[in-house]
């Protein structure tokens, strides 16, 4: 018996969901609001929060799909606010991670992987890749 | 010229790779080049599945939860499909 071959469908682009919610989390206020003006062009409709506690809260009590975190952000349910969002998952089952980060190292990378981060994107990119991966989490290229 | 780009793509198969085990190492059609490696994702927060697939490139990296078992041997322009996944 001969096995078949896999195929994947190839990705299709669909306009993003007019003002679907993405929080931000970055205590870096120039940062925070460089990462919301990129977001907000991309037609988000962006909330931020400067710690991982007032993320937390934040992201409980709404229907917030995606959150776009630098990665050592503390909070006060773990060690990273990265992990403390993804381990929620019976509170917030749908959540996406995006870490976002000036931290370009293997160290750092493995870090975000390990606190169960869906998408990691360096701050050096350019700003249509943080939009790219936000839009592939929300499942406007599917 | 895109119909240049799909069939460079094509002629980069799977059967060109010299390890069916490891990493996988590709370029999509905007010329990112892509490593692709499997992941032991069980102590990882708000995993899945017992693995997961990495994507990542200079500017990114991107964890794909499905995935089909022989994976090693997509073509670069499935593995780039793959990749869009979730």
């Amino acid at each position: 018996m001969r096995a078949q071959k896999t195929t994947v469908r190839p990705p299709v682009a669909s306009p993003v969901q007019p003002g679907a919610p993405v929080l931000v989390i970055d205590d870096d206020l120039p940062g925070a609001i460089a990462t919301e003006e990129t977001l907000t062009a991309g037609g988000y409709d962006v909330e931020r929060e400067p710690d991982g506690d007032a993320a937390l809260r934040s992201v409980r009590g709404s229907l917030m799909r995606v959150v776009v975190s630098e990665l050592y952000i503390p909070c006060a349910e773990g060690q990273c606010v990265v992990a403390a969002l993804k381990e929620n998952r019976q509170r917030i089952p749908r959540l996406s991670v995006v870490v976002y980060t000036r931290h370009a190292g293997a160290v750092d990378v493995e870090w975000a992987l390990a606190a169960g981060a869906d998408a990691l994107v360096f701050k050096s990119a350019r700003g249509n890749v943080l939009l790219r991966e936000v839009g592939r989490l929300l499942g406007a290229v599917a | 010229m895109t119909d240049d780009r799909d069939a460079a793509l094509v002629a980069t198969s799977a059967a060109k790779r010299p390890d069916r085990s490891g990493p996988v190492d590709f370029v999509d059609r905007e010329f990112v080049h892509w490593h692709v490696s499997e992941r032991d994702a069980r102590a990882d927060p708000g995993s899945h599945a017992r693995s997961c697939l990495i994507f990542s490139c200079l500017e990114a990296a991107r964890r794909v939860w499905d995935y089909p078992l022989d994976w090693r041997t997509l073509s670069d322009a499935d593995l780039a499909a793959l990749s869009w996944g979730r």
